[in-house]
């Protein structure tokens, strides 16, 4: 009985009506409890309010903030990417601005190279594919430390070929962009449809990442970061689920890499530079590594550290600094191990506040026993907020 | 699911360790080993610690390459074969040092292991809670032993008995025909021993059994026959009660065991 009073809000309420004496307290809890209720119905509508946020100002002009809106988008992309395998499978890698930079060069190089604006992004995205398919053969056959360093390495070599190999990158000067796809109606050149199209891309990003971690293989990836030995012991090829989630986050690095060069009309070495990498994984591990909207977040933080502090501050970078170390040390799961840990907090006070309620008429009624109502109701309570229980 | 019945041990072994060498920079750790594991049969490795047990283990699943030697499974010649390839072919084990997955839930361990012969562990565009039949199964293979409230737990706050059983049922998701268990007691309270002991004689009779295991007591109640590894070399083989009676077994392994018992 307590259990199912405590299973609707609604059903609660007026089985505490009743009790003067209890009231005052009683009804506290009520309203408390009424309210966690309502933040946890709210959860969504306020995500909902977040996108029409950055709609609006993404439809609001040219503005600052609209430029700063699309810089973050095209950063969340590519730390969503390093999150995939980082957070996942447990793959940390500093060579991911460089795939970011063969996606930009590689819209760039072609269309130079006379190719339609459509085929020069087909062609970025076929070459960020092919090297990652060539690249992660070496890489994934290393883990842990050794795969950090030879990203890193990796990530250098791209950086050097575009500082160096002047006949096709232009070198230090980097390439402009002329034009930007378009196909009737739909024409990038327009800023306003350029700034939708990049808002589509993050959000089809985010759902395919999600829907990719929730997978068998998403779950297969965090098996290989928790215990690969034991992963091969039942019947996966670990070292092929590694490679698959590698070539998986170099692609949408180039993916990011393709709207960077659209939004910004220009490539140039430094978007690769050893600095850049170290930002990605700034973002993923300030945001949360293995959450994919945590890194989202970390983009927000260290976009607008970026454009936004460094005119003010010109030592922004130890602001950066103090404030990694300061996330770090409260929360190792980063901004969204707060926003994960502040839901099961509710969750729990939400478990306590139902168990309360019903048993608390008990003993204002009648002097009697039952004060052992709360604990069971509790007990009760508690599996509800998990979901597979089926029996 | 059900294999051959057991009763007929003169048919092809199930697993066969043929002249099985393993040397570590010039230490030998398993010297010559052969073992003709019957199908059905429940089998026992004894021998005091750094006999080579897990050394043999190692190679039988693929874990460590033999110097030299080979193995087989079902008459088939396994000895290059990878880890996750015997495993296909119906090689299951659990480990020592207890590896399950401590990130995940208990679900998701079982899961985990109940995609792993199933291609649908490459599937990408699916919610794994999808998969209906697997998660359902994974429910009642943690209800048979006594995990089914334990489900949502992460592996890693689970209790040592627990996380042993976890264990077994890991390998146990994957339907082997042969079960290789490297000490699934190891560091248990009795009563979790009775527990796991249970477990054990519930298995279905086609299944082949290895268990590595120093508990003499609870090695007896699931194993019929067991070889005695010494410094790397197989010392004896023969059914349970020959060994107890056996001198040198005495003298090496089971020196503190009341001498004559008949069980």
């Amino acid at each position: 009985m307590t259990a199912a009073g405590g299973g609707t809000p609604a059903a609660a309420s007026p089985a505490g009506v009743g009790t003067p004496a209890a009231a005052p307290a009683g009804r506290a809890a009520r309203l408390a409890l009424a309210g966690l209720e309502r933040s946890r119905r709210l959860t969504g509508p306020v995500a909902g309010v977040a996108a029409a946020v950055i709609l609006v100002l993404l439809l609001q002009g040219n503005g600052f903030a609209s430029t700063l809106v699309v810089d973050i988008l095209v950063y969340a992309v590519a730390a969503m990417s390093l999150d995939f395998m980082a957070g996942y499978a447990g793959l940390i890698s500093l060579g991911q601005a460089g795939f970011l930079g063969v996606g930009a060069y590689g819209v760039a190089i072609a269309e130079n190279h006379f190719f339609s604006p459509w085929a020069a992004v087909g062609i970025a995205l076929g070459a960020v594919l092919a090297l990652g398919l060539a690249l992660g053969i070496v890489a994934v056959r290393t883990k842990g430390v050794s795969f950090v360093i030879i990203t890193l390495a990796l990530g250098q070599v791209l950086y050097g070929l575009a500082y160096q190999w002047t006949g096709l990158s232009e070198g230090d000067n980097g390439i402009t962009l002329a034009n930007l796809p378009s196909a009737g109606p739909f024409d990038l050149n327009d800023p306003l449809t350029l700034r939708m199209t990049v808002l589509v891309v993050f959000a089809v990003t985010v759902l395919l990442l999600l829907l990719f971690v929730h997978s068998p293989f998403g779950l297969s990836l965090r098996g290989v970061r928790s215990n690969e030995a034991r992963l091969a012991a039942l019947g996966y090829r670990t070292g092929l689920h590694r490679y698959l989630a590698w070539v998986i986050a170099v692609f949408f690095a180039g993916v990011a890499g393709v709207l960077y060069i659209f939004v910004n009309d220009l490539i140039s070495p430094t978007t690769m530079a050893f600095s850049a990498d170290g930002f990605l994984v700034v973002m993923v591990v300030l945001g949360g590594l293995g959450s994919i909207w945590g890194p989202a977040l970390g983009a927000v933080v260290i976009v607008l550290f970026q454009q936004e502090l460094s005119t003010y501050v010109t030592r922004w970078q130890t602001l950066m600094g103090l404030t990694l170390i300061a996330v770090v040390l409260v929360s190792p799961g980063g901004f969204w191990g707060l926003v994960r840990a502040a839901g099961r907090r509710r969750d729990a006070l939400i478990a306590r506040l139902r168990a309360g309620q019903p048993g608390r008429p008990g003993p204002a009624d009648g002097p009697g026993p039952a004060p052992e109502g709360p604990p069971l109701a509790f007990e009760a309570a508690k599996p509800g907020t998990e979901p597979p229980q089926a029996p | 699911m059900a294999s051959i019945p057991a009763s007929t041990p003169a048919a092809m072994p199930a697993l066969v360790a043929d002249h099985l060498c393993r040397r570590f920079r010039g230490v030998t750790a398993v010297a010559d080993v052969s073992l003709h594991i019957a199908e059905g049969a429940r089998f026992g490795i004894i021998g005091p610690n750094g006999a080579g047990k897990t050394t043999l283990f190692n190679m039988l699943s693929g874990e460590l390459r033999p110097t030299s030697g080979r193995v087989a499974l079902f008459g088939r010649d396994i000895t290059t074969l990878r880890p996750y390839r015997r495993v296909a072919l119906g090689l299951g084990r659990t480990f020592q040092i207890t590896r399950v997955f401590g990130d995940l839930t208990v679900l998701e361990n079982l899961t985990l292991a109940l995609h792993g012969l199933s291609r649908t562990k490459m599937s990408l565009l699916r919610p794994w809670r999808s998969y209906r039949g697997t998660t359902g199964e994974a429910e009642e293979l943690a209800a048979s032993f006594g995990l089914a409230g334990r489900l949502g737990t992460p592996a890693s706050e689970l209790s040592h008995g627990e996380i042993r059983e976890l264990e077994v049922l890991l390998a146990l998701a994957l339907k082997p025909r042969v079960l290789l268990l490297d000490e699934p007691a190891a560091g248990l309270s009795p009563a979790e021993r009775v527990g796991i002991s249970t477990l054990l004689r519930s298995l279905s009779a086609g299944l082949t059994l290895v268990m590595i295991e120093h508990d003499i007591d609870l090695l007896r109640g699931v194993v019929d026959s067991a070889a005695v590894l010494h410094h790397g070399s197989l010392v004896l083989e023969g059914t349970m009660r020959e060994l107890q009676r056996d001198e040198q077994v005495r003298e090496l392994y089971l020196g503190r065991a009341a001498p004559g018992g008949s069980s």
